[in-house]
């Protein structure tokens, strides 16, 4: 019996005094308020260690990470936050000034006309929206499709049959974006540099012929992976061998 | 006397008159030149001779001679012939050049206004032949011209410094040497190193030559691949001794004495052609510019204090044995909250001890566009030495900026506004924690979205097994009908039989009416149930034509109507005759409907 007492006793001492994820998480914006940005970073931190995650904790990581000055992991963890918060307006504006701020970033270049003008339309409206907006028109449908033999004396059937082909056409259109928009932000396994300046090399050799060089907070997307290096492929379409501590991957 | 000296005094203005009205208006222009053709390093005598039969003739132009060195010239020689009264006056114009490409070069015609007529000369073509006389067989030579290079292959930036050599064993006259061309270094930034170097001596197969430094440069290549330094050519006048060949002492320069009289001969001496081959460095950056050879960075300061809104400037030196010129730019982060302009850049060379140094001074003036501390992380130039191979980083300290609140109070109207600084920084944090989830599951699909998904699916199959059920109704409605037609009939019979026990005559005859009625509009699905005796006539006429049925049927129904309309009496048997004959019309009618 006295054996376990103090087993019961850190159990009731870590049940009681032991801080929430969202303890934690007011704790660290009180100091992130003053000013304090390793503690704030810190305290965010051992929520992520934690095995739980928020894109509205990953978003104020990277706004620690920033403070301290380490943009490479600012972008990281903004793009990490941008996966679970496809269409928060202060996560884009942070992302946008950040990178703005770091020299040569490598961003896709200049398309045919009609590919960019689809690249900002998918930039434009958000996977969410699209997805609400997919569900929205099945539902109206469905709905619609019911109803008309419900009350099949009233103008519902007239009006189901007048557009639901409409609905029909802008459904297929709206689930094929949904697919490319989906398969684009979270069908490839994408990464962030998080060192200052990184040699990118064409074989995963030491003594390989380097390229060119790429800076940190760059994204890019990771093809092969070993122990020590990472092929990596550029949005300017170029590719490379990279030390694999320079990048985090985003499914990390 | 006088009289006689008057008279020749008419015939000689006579004679200068009929000379004059002799002079045609032939004028010719010709140009030549020798020799032609002419190797490179020949000197070309170039003439243009002006023929006519004036006393005066006119001013020639200069020829177009852009394609030449001009070493003299023009020399002008002129002659008047009288022969046979006719005369003929000339005039040579001549130039002394030095061609300064091979290929064919040429003088376009000189032309000029003559009298109201255009007198043009020839077009002159004059071939030029390469024919290279220093640098060849040069132990041959008394004396050649050269260019060192310490190397063939070079790394971008690296300084290739290339010496001009004049060689002479034999005597020169004092000041005829004289520059034709200058080497062209295309590719390269050039420093020209003005320090003069004394004569020496060498013995070259044991001949003893004089070495002149003419020129020195250090070269900076600014671009890879095959580079070629152009060479220099000039002209020096060579005393050659009367037995051919000159003092090699020079002592007696000016003495006709014991070693004979000499005689002057100006040579073209040209240096070889240099290639070379500039490699890339083996470390590139796309932004941030790479220094080459051995470097050194001074910041005076790295904490500042100041104001918001007030300049503060920021000094940095670069001190080094290489190129800087490409510099233009630290790589240097400032705060996003500065307005930076670009760096004013001072730039300084010079040579010590045969070694070139050169200097680099960036002159940053930041405006700091609100209060707060900033800082500026450390960054790296990269540097590669080319002589041990290695690349190692010119490391740029972090800077500390401690900003307080501007003290003016500005204001942004009229010609104090200041325009240019936006202030741009990041939003601020979330303030709610928002959903939690699992760090694998990084994906906006949560289960509320999975949920609608199934709901719609789910509404989905409501809505189609309601729609096939409508369809179904609306198909088998007939069949239902005609199904239940007769249990409606007995239904109606069996109410009759016991309004018939209950001598109830109008009801009875009621049932019985419907009974037959409703029996023929259920089989033949008519809309209206309750029809009246002519409907149900005409209806059955369409079935049973003029079967004696049908009149049993209307005269059964005209029985029914009468009955319930004007009951009479009861009448026991009559009404049971009525209620057998119901029963019997329907189990026909069921036959034929």
């Amino acid at each position: 019996m006295k054996k376990w007492i103090p087993i019961v006793m850190i159990f009731m001492y870590s049940v009681l005094f032991s801080a929430t994820p969202e303890e934690m998480f007011k704790e660290g914006i009180r100091l992130y308020d003053q000013k304090d940005y390793e503690a704030a970073l810190q305290h965010f931190l051992q929520i992520e260690t934690s095995g739980k995650i928020s894109g509205e904790l990953l978003y104020n990581i990277g706004n620690c990470y920033y403070r301290l000055g380490q943009k490479g992991l600012a972008i990281y963890y903004y793009e990490k936050a941008r996966l679970l918060l496809p269409d928060d307006e202060d996560l884009e504006y942070n992302l946008k000034l950040v990178r703005s701020e770091i020299p040569g970033i490598i961003q896709i270049p200049e398309k045919f006309f009609l590919l960019e003008w689809y690249n900002r339309f998918l930039e434009w409206i958000p996977f969410t929206t699209l997805l609400a907006l997919l569900l929205m028109i099945f539902l109206i449908f469905n709905m619609l499709f019911l109803l008309s033999y419900l009350f099949e004396t009233s103008i519902i059937p007239v009006l189901f049959k007048r557009i639901r082909w409409f609905l029909v056409g802008v459904g297929v259109v709206l689930s094929i974006l949904v697919w490319i928009d989906y398969r684009n932000d979270y069908g490839h396994d994408y990464g962030v540099i998080v060192r200052n300046m990184v040699q990118v090399y064409n074989e995963p050799v030491e003594g390989g012929t380097p390229l060119y060089v790429i800076y940190e907070g760059q994204k890019a997307e990771l093809l092969r992976t070993t122990e020590e290096w990472t092929e990596i492929l550029l949005p300017d379409g170029n590719k490379g061998w990279i030390n694999s501590h320079a990048i985090r991957s985003l499914k990390e | 006397m006088g009289r006689r000296n008057g008279k020749y005094h008419v015939f000689f203005l006579i004679f200068l008159s009929w000379i004059q009205l002799l002079v045609a208006e032939d004028l010719s222009i010709t140009i030549t030149a020798n020799p032609n053709p002419a190797p490179i390093n020949a000197q070309i005598q170039i003439q243009i001779q002006v023929s006519g039969k004036e006393m005066n003739l006119p001013e020639i132009p200069r020829p177009d001679l852009s394609e030449f060195t001009v070493l003299s010239g023009p020399n002008i020689s002129s002659s008047v012939q009288i022969i046979n009264f006719e005369v003929k006056t000339s005039r040579v114009i001549t130039y002394v050049v030095v061609p300064k490409r091979t290929g064919t070069v040429v003088i376009p015609p000189i032309s000029l206004r003559y009298k109201g007529k255009t007198i043009s000369s020839n077009e002159l073509k004059i071939t030029i032949t390469k024919e290279v006389e220093a640098g060849q067989n040069r132990q041959d030579k008394e004396v050649f011209l050269v260019a060192e290079i310490p190397k063939k292959e070079f790394y971008l930036y690296e300084p290739v410094p290339v010496i001009f050599k004049l060689y002479i064993h034999g005597r020169v006259r004092d000041n005829s040497l004289r520059l034709i061309s200058s080497p062209e270094f295309q590719g390269f930034w050039v420093e020209n190193i003005e320090k003069e170097i004394p004569p020496h001596q060498e013995i070259i197969n044991a001949k003893r030559f004089v070495v002149y430094t003419l020129q020195q440069y250090v070269l900076f290549p600014i671009q890879t691949g095959e580079l070629t330094i152009s060479p220099m050519r000039i002209s020096l006048d060579l005393l050659i001794k009367s037995s051919g060949s000159p003092d090699p002492f020079g002592f007696f320069e000016d003495f006709d004495g014991f070693f004979g009289n000499y005689s002057v001969k100006n040579v073209i001496l040209q240096s070889e052609e240099k290639s070379v081959t500039i490699k890339r460095i083996p470390l590139e950056s796309d932004h941030t510019p790479i220094l080459v050879g051995n470097y050194d960075l001074q910041v005076k300061n790295t904490d500042f204090s100041g104001e918001a809104l007030n300049a503060i400037t920021v000094r940095f030196t670069i001190k080094g044995n290489g190129y800087l010129g490409h510099v233009k730019q630290l790589p240097i982060q400032f705060p996003s909250q500065f307005e930076v302009y670009d760096p004013k850049i001072t730039r300084t060379s010079k040579f010590e001890n045969g070694q070139y140094f050169s200097s680099l001074t960036l002159e940053y003036i930041l405006i700091p566009g609100m209060e707060g501390k900033f800082n500026t992380p450390q960054s790296e130039i990269p540097i590669f030495d080319p002589v041990s191979q290695k690349s190692s980083s010119l490391i740029i300290p972090a800077l500390h900026f401690n900003i307080a609140a501007s003290s003016n109070s500005w204001t942004f109207q009229g010609r104090n506004q200041i325009s240019g600084i936006r202030t741009e920084d990041i939003r601020y944090l979330k303030t709610e924690i928002g959903n939690l989830t699992g760090k694998d599951n990084l994906s906006p699909i949560g289960w509320s979205t999975f949920a609608i998904f199934v709901l719609n699916f789910v509404l989905l199959g409501i809505g189609v097994f309601v729609a096939r059920i409508k369809k179904k109704e609306t198909m088998d409605s007939g069949f239902r009908r005609y199904r239940r037609s007769k249990k409606l009939a007995v239904k109606r019979l069996k109410r009759a039989h016991e309004l018939l026990h209950q001598h109830k005559i109008r009801e009875f005859s009621e049932e019985m009416f419907k009974a037959i009625t409703t029996f023929v509009s259920d089989r033949l699905n008519m809309e209206n149930k309750q029809l009246t005796a002519s409907e149900t006539i005409n209806a059955l006429k369409n079935v049973l034509g003029q079967h004696e049925l049908l009149q049993r049927v209307e005269h059964f129904l005209i029985r029914t109507e009468a009955l319930r309309f004007a009951p009479v009496n009861d009448q026991g048997q009559e009404m049971q005759s009525m209620y057998d004959e119901g029963v019997q019309l329907l189990i026909e009618l069921q036959k034929y409907l």
